[in-house]
């Protein structure tokens, strides 16, 4: 359990390094990859609702800072968006195919973009003219495509690699006798 | 019962969300998030050079690839720089100003700290960058941020050991400034979109010319007077309106920002 834990923890460190301090350096629109989200939807995949939920909860406490929004409002984001992942995961999906993953992927995006947008438009409420008037709706647009190609690139080259890696994957055919 | 299961988890982690929230802002758990900044910055601050050599090589190589264009706007260069060689009294006088500006901060003495930046903003919302100082280094909300003399921002949110910089170019920046023409025009610079500056309801009776030089008014608390913001790149005017508005540029390049100064004491000098 506390060899999980740890294994956890380092894993959670390496992913808000690399997200908070390398991504968002680099140039656009590779600055523009939320890596944590694929990560959140492999960890439904590979382990349990338990995990993915505890990291996006801690996820969210590290990445605070790095959000727009106050702190009250960024810690609901993540966990909100999880949450919603793993009911719809529950729900509709049956196996963990590839296009299970991309439309996992495409669902978790929708999600974390709408709580963003919608905590944001909550924290602006009294400046709403000044907010509608602040963003630039061509740009923000044109950042959400290629934030949905490149996740979804990001995603496929991490099924591939975990699918080679490992059987867990992997279509699985029970054998019965004839 | 899988729902159940669910929905119990989900009312766990909200009460621990709640929880969480509770001992932020009662700062119960500020010796934790400190530790943790601590110990994360000098790893964070190496993550965020490699990023961005990563990025300085893909800009080198993209200007690279525009050498012909990059030719072009030279030759285009060159005229005009042939043009403003005609107006040798006005950069005169510009030096002048920049000699000023340099003997304004030995003579007040604005101690600036030196940071390191460690990240950036991510979401399309705001414009910022996070430094490896907070307020354990004396900084507090409302500074004035600079880069190489020049205004890039101000401090909008202070923790102990890091801080978010709302960079000048953000919508929601707003900045007073004067511009240094015949009329010493004041106004308030604000970003747009990320992408330039402006400074919107100047009256339309005050002249402003190309290349007039924006410096801080001195009229907003923690934001010393004279500070270089940029140089006015054009103005809109609209016959038959008040206002007209000035678009600024900044001798910085906001996407290449490694290292800043955070000017300390900022409130000292706006006070007295």
């Amino acid at each position: 359990m506390i060899k999980q834990i740890i294994k956890i923890a380092i894993f959670l460190i390496l992913v808000y390094l690399l997200h908070a301090s390398f991504m968002t350096g680099l140039f656009y629109p590779l600055n523009k990859i939320i890596i944590f989200l694929p990560i959140i939807i492999f960890l439904l995949v590979l382990y349990d609702a338990k995990v993915t939920l505890i990291f996006s909860v801690v996820f969210a406490v590290f990445s605070a800072t790095a959000s727009s929004l106050p702190f009250l409002l960024s810690i609901f984001v993540l966990p909100l968006a999880t949450l919603a992942l793993i009911s719809v995961f529950r729900r509709f999906f049956t196996n963990k195919s590839v296009y299970s993953i991309l439309a996992l992927n495409t669902i978790i995006l929708c999600f974390f973009h709408l709580l963003n947008t919608v905590f944001f438009l909550i924290y602006h409420f009294y400046h709403y003219k000044t907010f509608s008037k602040a963003i630039n709706y061509g740009m923000l647009f044109s950042s959400l495509i290629w934030q949905f190609v490149l996740s979804t690139i990001f995603v496929l080259i991490a099924f591939f690699i975990i699918n080679y890696f490992s059987n867990k994957l992997k279509t699985v055919y029970i054998e019965t006798k004839s | 019962m899988e729902q159940k299961k669910i929905s119990k988890i989900a009312f766990i982690i909200f009460v621990i969300i709640i929880l969480i929230v509770i001992l932020h802002y009662t700062k119960v758990l500020r010796p934790l998030e400190s530790v943790v900044a601590a110990a994360f910055k000098p790893v964070q601050t190496k993550i965020f050079d490699a990023s961005q050599f990563l990025n300085d090589f893909y800009q080198d190589r993209k200007t690279k690839g525009n050498l012909q264009e990059e030719n072009e706007k030279l030759q285009a260069e060159l005229i005009k720089m042939q043009i403003t060689e005609s107006r040798l009294k006005e950069l005169e006088e510009q030096n002048d100003f920049l000699r000023k500006q340099l003997e304004f901060f030995n003579e007040n003495q604005i101690r600036g700290v030196a940071a390191n930046v460690i990240g950036k903003s991510q979401d399309n919302y705001q414009n910022f960058i996070i430094i490896d100082k907070g307020e354990k280094h004396g900084i507090k909300e409302g500074l004035a941020v600079t880069d190489k003399d020049v205004v890039i921002g101000k401090i909008d949110k202070a923790s102990k050991y890091t801080s978010k910089v709302l960079l000048v170019n953000d919508s929601f920046s707003k900045l007073a400034v004067s511009i240094q023409n015949s009329d010493n025009s004041i106004g308030v610079l604000s970003g747009e979109y990320g992408l330039g500056l402006k400074i919107d309801l100047i009256p339309q009776t005050e002249e402003i010319a190309e290349g007039d030089y924006v410096i801080t008014s001195g009229l907003e608390q923690g934001i010393p007077r004279s500070l270089l913001v940029g140089q006015i790149d054009n103005v809109l005017y609209t016959e038959g309106e008040l206002f007209k508005t000035a678009f600024v540029r900044s001798p910085i390049d906001f996407n290449k920002i490694n290292f800043v100064s955070v000017l300390l004491n900022s409130y000292d000098q706006t006070d007295n």
